[in-house]
């Protein structure tokens, strides 16, 4: 009696020193882990803070007109290009667009009796600006911009037409 | 001595054999014995209590260290118990300045600069000939001296990049050491440099946000939350641009302009030409370094016909269709107050302020009188400094003795210096509806509430909307029109002040506007220092030809930014911004008056 107490009690000591052996070790691999995923976490906030400054650098609004001057056909935003939606007239009440075009106005209903006062090429919008038109590419000789495809035809649009209709 | 003592000690011992002759059952311990015995087992008792507790301790220790840690542990440890927190675990220790979209305009990365031990180094001028192959900006002189120095730290160089830090390694000189360190970078460069301003090699801000705001920006609490700016990136670069384009074109040397939410006070854009690069401020002048904006005061001219009608119209000295004679010049105590643009007739208020006349304004001021107008100014906080978040503020420059010729030469800009920020929160709280709002370069909290002052009715403020956009529709200010935006503004050219009085050559010309007319959100201030006229402006170098441009061209092109929309002049917007007999038809029932009319109505 005594003696198989205590083989038990040598053998659950045996037991419980290995079980607490191991997970003392794996509680240290799991921190040592942590630790390196944490360090890995702070590198990368490291990391992305150089990239934030890079990317601020990169889009200096200066870098970022010299380079749309130098490679896209646009323009400062102008007054008359800018309407409200409620301006949108629905597509069954469009006049003809080709009598709209042909009359030189925006083809947008809004009330606009003087020429354009503003100026209408890249050159006079940007007088000082050195960057040269790209070859081949020649600037918009008319103020007036391509009306959407949807509007260069006199037929309504037919999934404006159907929602309109629905009930 | 020392025998004897032993001698006795082995007679008293309780173990030595001649004490255990006999089985203990027999032995009868009284007296002496007894007492040793007890003494011994006493001694036994305690020292066994010790070592209990030496191991309970321990075992307390053990249990701290294991289960109960602290944030003072080294932060490796830290690094593992703060998972769920590791966002806020700050990378650098001074926190980033970020513009009112977030986007960055200073922030710390980290460097490496590079150190000596001179008296580890073994040949000074071997390891100075590497390093300079590496760093070739460095004077091999320079280094050999300093590494030849019996110090024991010397710096080579700070803030190295990675890859020169790698070449250093490379080198294996023995001797040097690097210092992890960190650098204040700025992005944007010299966009926003007057405002965010800079700092010392040490991360010590020395200038602008970065000066006021140092504390807060170094808190390590905060390090991690950037500091967000009132300043817009789009519409501060539009500014500069702007101004740099009009610089070059007039030959200016120097300019200011400034965009200000007139409804809350928040600064959007602030330029101050000539600047710089904030990461070069050692080659900067004196004169690139200089905040125009809120180190400069200057005598602003007839923008501050502004406040003299402003201060008239709310005394009821004077109505929209009140005026004053201006045929003649005024002579007083040896000065001559003349016109730009003689008229030579009596004038009515929108005619007063749409042609700019110095007469009338000065009559017009005479009549509210020095108190008046000195009370006005100090409402309006003209008299103090503008209280802004950055160490450079200028404070104005008036006369301590306020008389009537001091009264008649404000009343048309002359002889009080002020900001151009100092204008701009003024001219906020003539179009806002009167309530004149500290200005910030910090962005508002919208629920916070607005440390703003009444300092003139709705009424008045809307005559005064009514005058400005007179003066670009018909005034000196026609070159200010922005299509759309109804831009109001009056124009303002001041002679400076040179040695030996006014040189009549060397002009300040400014426009102060705001936008859109009918319910103004933004003051818009562009201001020259000493533009030459051009062939465009027939030699002109006045306001009207070289400030009022500026403003014209950057609403077309802030507006869309600001998500200003577009104005179509319904009769309801016009009647809101025009005056009946000027730039709208005459009130019905009364015919509309004519110049000679008006003329005779002096007689």
């Amino acid at each position: 009696m005594s003696r198989s107490l205590t083989f038990f009690a040598v053998a659950l000591t045996a037991a419980v020193s290995w079980g607490l052996y191991h997970l003392a070790y794996e509680v240290q691999r799991l921190e040592d882990e942590l630790i390196d995923y944490n360090r890995a976490l702070l590198r990368d906030r490291e990391a992305m803070q150089v990239l934030a400054a890079e990317w601020s650098y990169l889009t200096r609004p200066e870098a970022l007109q010299e380079r749309a001057l130098r490679h896209l056909d646009m323009r400062p935003l102008l007054p008359v290009q800018i309407a409200r939606i409620e301006h949108i007239p629905f597509a069954e009440t469009l006049a003809p667009a080709g009598a709209v075009l042909s009359s030189g106005d925006i083809p947008l209903p809004r009330p606009r009796p003087r020429p354009l006062p503003f100026a209408a090429t890249r050159e006079a919008a940007y007088p000082n600006s050195q960057a040269a038109p790209r070859a081949g590419t020649p600037l918009p000789s008319s103020p007036v911009a391509p009306a959407p495809p949807f509007l260069q035809s006199a037929a309504p649009v037919p999934a404006l037409a159907a929602a309109r209709s629905a009930p | 001595m020392i025998a004897r003592f032993l001698q006795r000690r082995q007679r008293r011992n309780p173990c030595h054999p001649a004490d255990l002759q006999a089985p203990p059952s027999l032995v009868r311990l009284d007296g002496a014995a007894k007492e040793v015995i007890e003494t011994g087992r006493t001694r036994l008792v305690t020292a066994a209590l010790l070592f209990a507790l030496c191991f309970v301790v321990l075992a307390a220790r053990l249990v701290d260290l294991t289960f109960i840690r602290n944030d003072t542990e080294p932060r490796v440890a830290r690094a593992a118990t703060l998972v769920a927190k590791v966002d806020q675990f700050p990378v650098v220790d001074r926190a980033a300045i970020v513009d009112r979209n977030g986007t960055l305009l200073a922030t710390s990365l980290r460097t490496a600069s590079l150190y000596a031990d001179p008296r580890k180094v073994l040949n000074a001028r071997e390891a100075a000939a590497k390093l300079v192959r590496v760093l070739p900006e460095l004077s091999q002189a320079d280094i050999t001296e300093r590494l030849g120095s019996d110090r024991s730290f010397v710096w080579i160089r700070r803030n190295l990049t990675p890859r020169q830090q790698q070449q250093v390694i490379t080198l294996g000189i023995p001797g040097l050491y690097f210092h992890g360190e960190q650098r204040r970078v700025y992005p944007q460069g010299a966009l926003a440099v007057h405002a965010v301003g800079f700092t010392d090699v040490d991360n010590n801000g020395l200038a602008g946000i970065e000066a006021f705001f140092n504390e807060r920006l170094r808190d390590p609490a905060r390090a991690h939350e950037p500091l967000s700016l009132s300043l817009d990136l789009s519409v501060q670069h539009a500014v500069r641009d702007e101004l740099l384009r009009s610089v070059a074109a007039h030959k200016a040397i120097g300019a200011a302009g400034i965009v200000l939410d007139a409804r809350n006070g928040e600064v959007l854009a602030m330029v101050s030409l000539p600047d710089f690069e904030p990461g070069q401020v050692g080659e900067a002048s004196k004169d690139q370094r200089f905040n125009r904006n809120t180190l400069g005061v200057y005598e602003m001219g007839s923008t501050f016909k502004t406040f003299a009608a402003a201060m008239a119209l709310e005394k009821g000295l004077v109505n929209m269709k009140g005026g004053y004679d201006a045929t003649h010049p005024i002579r007083i105590a040896g000065f001559t107050i003349s016109d730009d643009h003689p008229k030579k007739r009596w004038l009515s208020l929108p005619e007063i302020y749409m042609y700019s006349s110095n007469i009338a304004a000065a009559k017009m001021a005479v009549d509210v009188g020095p108190a008046g107008q000195r009370a006005f100014m100090q409402k309006l906080g003209f008299l103090g400094k503008p209280a802004i978040e950055l160490p450079e503020i200028g404070g104005p420059l008036y006369p301590r003795r306020w008389n009537t010729i001091e009264t008649m030469t404000i009343a048309f800009g002359h002889g009080i210096s002020v900001s151009p920020l100092q204008l701009a929160s003024a001219v906020g709280a003539m179009v806002n509806g009167g309530l004149l709002v500290q200005p910030t370069l910090i962005r508002r909290d919208p629920l916070a509430p607005l440390p703003a002052d009444r300092v003139i009715s709705e009424r008045t403020s809307r005559q005064m909307r009514q005058l400005m956009r007179l003066v670009v529709e018909q005034g000196t200010g026609k070159k200010a029109e922005a299509p759309g935006y109804l831009v109001g503004g009056k124009t303002g050219t001041a002679e400076k002040v040179g040695a030996g009085g006014y040189k009549r050559k060397s002009l300040l010309t400014s426009f102060v506007a705001a936008f859109p007319m009918h319910a103004p959100r933004y003051v818009v201030i562009a201001m020259l220092d000493e533009p030459k006229g051009t062939k465009e402006t027939h030699g002109f170098a006045t306001a009207g030809w070289t400030a009022a441009p500026i403003v014209g061209r950057l609403v077309t092109r802030i507006a869309p930014i600001l998500g200003v929309p577009p104005v179509h002049e319904t009769p309801e917007v016009r009647s809101a911004i025009a005056i009946p007999g000027f730039n709208a038809p005459a009130e019905p029932g009364r015919p509309q008056p004519t110049l000679q009319e008006r003329k005779l109505a002096s007689f």
